[in-house]
């Protein structure tokens, strides 16, 4: 078998994966989340926070300032595992469930699985810290706009679409030009 | 088609790609349930996010002006900075419409004293006092400034009046040969000193000082009691009261606690009382402190049992 080896803008063009898949891949990811690490900060907030409309929860945190703190402390750390599950999943396996699901890859950009310090990096907007936060909102524009997050420049790595599984099944991408 | 060596393909397989992400979701879902864990116990039920419309401000400790506590002690203070703030906090917010003061305190220092009971005198809001176990000297002053004064039977209060005293050394000092050296621009700058004794002159400047700060303190009372000044300077001999003997002598309005602190505000005010506690947050430094001085303080309570048990033995044998 004659080995095809695409080029790399061949690949960086052909494997690219839409903005659809790569935000069903997120939200995904938010969902298995909600249900495991974000919980039990749900069942505190739950306990501690009165239901009610924005004035009367606003004015039980303003009177209790020191059980606000201690919330917001606990989310940060909530946040910060949030962090670690990207940057570990992405380092140990090149992929979260949520990109799994969606054949979707994390790689640098010489094809291989990316170093711990490009995956934290890569995820950093989930540090709860002035300024990372901010980039919640730049990251989706950016994306949509140039089909590659900001994080993923800075941290030199890429999300790749890969129709493959390497566990049973004979490799196949039928993206190629040789295979249309 | 992309060919991918077989040592890839074998390290994919081996690594288990689902087994790693469940792993991974696992070790951090159990890291989560942990912090969330402490957390949780750090926030008390009481300081739970309640909307509340009756602020409870705790008067607990010896009342001073800064509370500032060192690491390796966190004697109760009472400090005037913080409660005076807590004071401006609670008029400010418009879901408070009364505040309580929960005061368990001997009294302290006059200054800070007085600045408590002008803050509680100058709020515009219903006041209420709940003295527990002692509400005295400074305290009371304190107390005096709110709207009704609410004791237990047994609480102690009163004690108005002044104390000042110091340790004088002369007679040691001459005992073992010890001169004090005195250089003053000012005949009476070291009055006071340790050092020496004090003057005919000086101990009546002193008493000076003292009344006057005796009689400003009875006329507070006098004042915030609607109360005869005379009358008060009767009572005012630094005696300590009994709830029940204040009660009879107008010290104190209504015998009870903070159940009954609330069944008043809530008889006047026509409202279903939510109290809220109003303190200054305990920084992780105050919380060690705290945690430390208790730990100490549990050590020297069993050394000094065991040593008691043992000199008892001692004393039976």
């Amino acid at each position: 078998m004659k080995e095809y080896i695409p080029t790399p803008v061949e690949q960086q063009y052909l494997s690219k994966p839409t903005y659809t898949q790569r935000m069903l891949a997120f939200l995904i990811d938010a969902g298995i989340l909600g249900f495991t690490i974000f919980a039990p900060f749900s069942a505190l907030l739950e306990k501690k926070v009165p239901a009610g409309d924005f004035k009367t929860v606003y004015a039980s945190i303003a009177q209790q300032t020191s059980t606000t703190t201690a919330l917001s402390i606990a989310l940060f750390f909530v946040f910060f595992l949030i962090l670690l599950y990207f940057a570990l999943c992405e380092y140990f396996v090149g992929q979260t469930a949520g990109k799994r699901v969606m054949h979707l890859k994390v790689e640098d950009y010489y094809g291989n699985t990316p170093t711990f310090m490009q995956c934290l990096l890569r995820n950093v907007q989930f540090l709860l810290l002035f300024p990372f936060w901010i980039l919640l909102l730049v990251e989706p524009i950016y994306l949509a706009v140039t089909k590659q997050r900001l994080l993923e420049h800075l941290s030199k790595t890429r999300t790749v679409y890969t129709n493959t599984n390497y566990m049973n099944k004979e490799k196949t991408n039928t993206f190629l030009p040789s295979q249309r | 088609m992309i060919h991918i060596p077989k040592e890839k393909q074998e390290i994919e397989k081996k690594r288990k790609p689902w087994l790693v992400i469940i792993l991974v979701l696992l070790f951090l879902s159990l890291i989560s349930i942990f912090i969330i864990g402490i957390v949780a116990l750090l926030v008390t039920d009481e300081s739970s996010l309640t909307t509340g419309n009756v602020a409870v401000i705790p008067i607990k400790g010896v009342i001073l002006i800064d509370g500032e506590q060192s690491l390796f002690s966190s004697t109760g203070i009472a400090a005037s900075n913080d409660i005076v703030e807590q004071i401006k906090k609670a008029e400010k917010d418009p879901m408070i419409q009364a505040i309580i003061f929960d005061i368990n305190s001997p009294g302290g220092a006059p200054v800070a004293s007085a600045e408590i009971a002008r803050a509680i005198k100058e709020a515009k809001k219903p006041t209420v006092a709940v003295i527990r176990e002692v509400g005295a000297s400074g305290a009371y002053w304190a107390a005096s400034a709110t709207d009704h004064i609410i004791a237990n039977e047994v609480s102690i209060t009163g004690s108005i009046g002044v104390l000042a005293s110091y340790i004088e050394f002369s007679g040691l000092m001459e005992r073992y040969n010890v001169s004090y050296e005195r250089f003053v621009a000012g005949e009476h700058k070291d009055m006071g000193s340790p050092y020496r004794e004090m003057t005919e002159e000086e101990k009546k400047i002193y008493q000076q000082v003292l009344d006057q700060m005796y009689d400003v303190f009875v006329t507070a009372v006098a004042e915030n009691r609607n109360l005869d000044k005379a009358y008060v300077e009767e009572l005012a001999t630094g005696q300590i009261y009994l709830g029940l003997q204040a009660v009879d002598n107008g010290l104190v309005d209504q015998l009870g606690g903070k159940e009954e602190a609330y069944a008043y505000l809530a008889e006047k005010l026509q409202i279903t009382v939510q109290p809220v506690v109003y303190e200054k947050e305990k920084s992780f430094f105050e919380m060690l402190a705290s945690t430390m001085d208790q730990t100490g303080y549990q050590m020297g309570v069993g050394l000094g049992e065991t040593l008691k048990e043992e000199e008892s033995a001692e004393v039976m044998v």
